[in-house]
């Protein structure tokens, strides 16, 4: 009886293993990692003048790529001013050693919005920049959908914006993806070093730290998790507790020997 | 006060009508038992050694050198689990919580001695899971599980995290099998203030082990059903909130550091006293400022989340808190250094050891500050200088701390003697090779190279070479201290009972102790460091 428990117990865990893998599909937020491949260069966005242009026409430079919305409230613009102020010290210039492009996944967003962004971003990076240094684009859905799924980010529309990872891809002159940079704050290093290895065509695997996303939170949606929670530690407390009266309470030690 | 021969025997000798094997692997003695913690947890700091060697060396060059680098990442999460959940937090109170704290409360063995034995098969079972994720494709997680990539990414990482939470359970146990002991057990006279430090060490920190570890398993949990289930409590997709999981995560793993520091602080506090021969400057404060680090500490993990997008507020009041934990960390350093004024100093081996203890904890700690503060956090957050610092607490704090009692403790353990001379000088290139290879660190942090890369700009290519250096340095003078200690613990000269002529009671028995501790339980009659009538 009690040895077809065990064996019971043991089928049942094997079998969660066996289906960890399925458990997750692709439609969610979030990265997939595609790294050495295109980008699509032939992609049209509008610069912040609202004239098209395509990705392959911007390309001259090895390039840090950012995606964000420029109606976001909140990690965007955690992004993009942390971003700003680590080009503000990087050792290459922005425009002259390499570019950094900020796209818009939001299909509604204009040129008008973007050179809004440039002019506060290229400002708080507190470092000079050409017009060309750091461009904002934005564009129609389709090219969207094409430079997103191709760099690997899948984003989904919510009542209140966006939910998307944040993260930075590095690319190299000809367009190949060279490295992810993840989360929401970077070290001049983390872009000398991606560059570099752009320049050089060199294409390594990303430091997988947390992927960071940036959606809308509503803890009171979740308020049974945080019951949950609070449970668990009450009850961890309780167990404490008891367990302290336990050892101290009655038969006070070293009266006699013990065993 | 002899209470050496009991005429049974040392625990070390054949057990009658048992085989060699069965006497140790179903052994419920708490002596066995810590010493096979101590020779399961040396095989796997071997191992997590070599790890860290290795991906040291792959930085002697700009690009891939000998690996390439996913191999790297699977490297350092590997050595950060090792190090972490393999070493540095079972291997102070397990070995020498085990082997001692019973003989120094004057008891027989510790309350739940089956108890203890399942801890230990809990622990071998966690660590063989975790080197079957090794085998079957290393988890890339890095030794946090950050959901919600944990949740998504194809690697092992499900066993990665069930081994982390069976290896919890032996924790777990282990903290209430020693509160119940330093509870239940403690010999007639053997008041609270006279418990040696040590054992109100290992005592504060069997509260941390019972109270933090269940948040992790939790936690953990979780993250398994979220993985098998999809149920949603950490993917944002879902619904659910990534940070949640930071903060679970580290109200368990920043406490676990000091699982890690506190029970070595207890094996300095009692090394200190033993050599300068004096009794221990301000006892009531090193017993309190460990249940304070116990308490203070459970309140700090913010401090892990600054940059993860987190209230300003919260972020002040727990970086306020981080300056806290500070002061009981120094109420020990300054009591350590108060019980050596004035001493009459015998310069000996483990007190070398404590000595530079002391030191590299004082600068890990100090560093710690500088990170503790919000505004400086911002630009050195992530960077090579958070790596120096976390070494120079685990590795020059908890695994100096752990060397030191190992070379006070060998005798009594083992019954022989070690080679001094030899000891003396690994511990003095130990030293050298350390700060060799950590101290760089500090510098090339402060310049900004970011951790965990593979690869470095040429400008920081002088200092990695530096630290390079200083691991071969490290690992050489480490072979040479465990070669020391297990050539000493085949031909080493006998040892007598008391060789450091130290007063706690585990001195007072045979080395190796009896198999029962004591023939007959002793009544305490003064202070653990009551040096006036001599041992």
């Amino acid at each position: 009886m009690k040895k077809r428990r065990i064996q019971s117990l043991l089928c049942a865990v094997f079998l969660i293993f066996s289906m960890t893998q399925f458990a997750y599909g692709a439609q969610a937020p979030g990265l997939i990692e595609r790294t050495g491949e295109q980008v699509p260069l032939g992609a049209e966005f509008r610069d912040e003048s609202g004239k098209s242009v395509t990705l392959g026409q911007l390309l001259t430079k090895p390039a840090v790529l950012s995606f964000a919305y420029f109606g976001c409230e909140d990690q965007c613009n955690t992004v993009l001013s942390n971003l700003a102020r680590a080009l503000g010290r990087t050792k290459g210039t922005p425009g002259e050693d390499f570019l950094v492009l900020t796209v818009s996944f939001d299909g509604q967003d204009t040129p008008e919005d973007a050179a809004y962004k440039k002019k506060n971003y290229t400002l708080a990076s507190g470092r000079q920049m050409d017009e060309g240094a750091w461009r904002f684009l934005t564009g129609g859905n389709d090219s969207i959908e094409a430079l997103t799924g191709a760099a690997g980010f899948s984003f989904r529309k919510t009542e209140k914006g966006f939910d998307h990872p944040a993260a930075l891809a590095v690319l190299s002159s000809d367009g190949r993806i060279i490295r992810y940079i993840y989360g929401n704050s970077y070290l001049p290093a983390d872009i000398e070093m991606a560059l570099l290895e752009a320049s050089e065509g060199r294409i390594t695997a990303s430091i997988k730290k947390a992927i960071q996303l940036c959606f809308s939170s509503e803890p009171g949606g979740r308020a049974y998790l945080v019951s949950v929670l609070r449970a668990a530690g009450v009850g961890t407390l309780v167990f404490a507790a008891v367990f302290f009266i336990y050892v101290t309470a009655s038969n006070r030690p070293g009266k006699k020997d013990p065993r | 006060m002899a209470f050496e021969g009991t005429g049974e025997g040392s625990y070390l000798s054949a057990e009658p009508g048992k085989g060699w094997l069965s006497s140790w692997l179903l052994t419920t003695d708490h002596k066995r038992i810590g010493v096979l913690y101590l020779l399961s947890i040396m095989s796997f700091f071997s191992v997590g050694v070599v790890f860290g060697f290795l991906m040291r060396l792959e930085l002697i060059s700009r690009g891939p050198t000998i690996m390439e680098a996913t191999t790297y990442n699977s490297f350092f999460t590997l050595h950060g689990v090792i190090m972490l959940f393999l070493f540095l937090i079972p291997v102070v109170p397990s070995v020498f919580g085990n082997f001692l704290l019973p003989i120094m409360i004057g008891a027989r063995d510790v309350a739940f001695p089956r108890l203890n034995l399942l801890s230990w098969y809990f622990y071998m079972a966690g660590a063989a899971l975790a080197i079957t994720t090794l085998i079957i494709g290393p988890a890339d997680t890095g030794w946090t599980f950050y959901a919600p990539y944990s949740l998504r990414t194809p690697s092992s990482a499900s066993l990665a995290v069930f081994a982390v939470f069976v290896l919890g359970f032996s924790s777990i146990l282990t903290g209430i099998n020693f509160v119940t002991t330093v509870h239940r057990l403690r010999a007639p006279g053997m008041t609270w203030f006279r418990l040696p430090l040590f054992v109100w060490a290992t005592y504060a920190t069997a509260w941390i082990q019972v109270i933090a570890t269940p948040i992790l398993g939790v936690n953990l949990l979780l993250v398994m059903a979220e993985r098998l289930f999809g149920i949603g409590v950490f993917d944002p997709a879902k619904g659910g909130d990534p940070i949640l999981y930071q903060h679970l995560f580290w109200i368990y793993s920043h406490p676990a550091v000091y699982i890690m520091v506190l029970p070595a602080m207890g094996a300095i506090s009692e090394i200190v006293p033993v050599f300068a021969r004096k009794v221990i400057f301000g006892y009531k404060a090193i017993a309190y400022s460990s249940i304070g680090i116990a308490a203070v500490g459970s309140l700090v993990w913010g401090h892990h989340m600054f940059v993860s997008g987190f209230s300003y507020t919260a972020a002040v009041y727990f970086s306020l808190f981080t300056f806290f934990v500070a002061i009981p960390s120094a109420i020990k350093v300054y009591n350590w250094v108060g019980t050596m004024y004035k001493g009459s100093i015998v310069m000996d081996t483990p007190f070398y050891y404590a000595l530079v203890f002391i030191f590299l904890f004082s600068i890990g700690g100090l560093s710690g500050l500088i990170l503790g503060a919000l505004s400086v956090n911002v630009h050195l957050h992530d960077t090579y200088f958070v790596v120096a610092h976390f070494h120079y607490i685990k590795f020059g704090g908890a695994a100096f701390g752990f060397f030191a009692a190992l070379h006070y403790w060998f005798p009594k353990i083992s019954g022989r003697m070690y080679n001094r001379k030899v000891a003396n000088y690994s511990l003095l290139f130990l030293f050298i090779g350390f700060n060799t290879l950590f101290f760089p660190m500090f510098v090339l942090g402060y310049e900004g190279m970011p951790r965990r890369y593979f690869d470095y700009l040429p400008q920081y290519a002088d200092l990695q070479h530096l630290s390079i250096v200083g691991s071969w340095i490290l690992v050489a003078a480490l072979f040479t201290m465990i070669g020391n200690l297990v050539a000493a613990a085949f031909r080493g000269k006998t040892a007598p009972s008391n060789p450091w002529g130290a007063m706690t009671l585990e001195w007072q028995v045979a080395s190796p102790p009896p198999k029962e501790n004591f023939g007959e339980i002793p009544e305490v009659k003064r202070g653990p460091y009551d040096f006036r009538e001599g041992p």
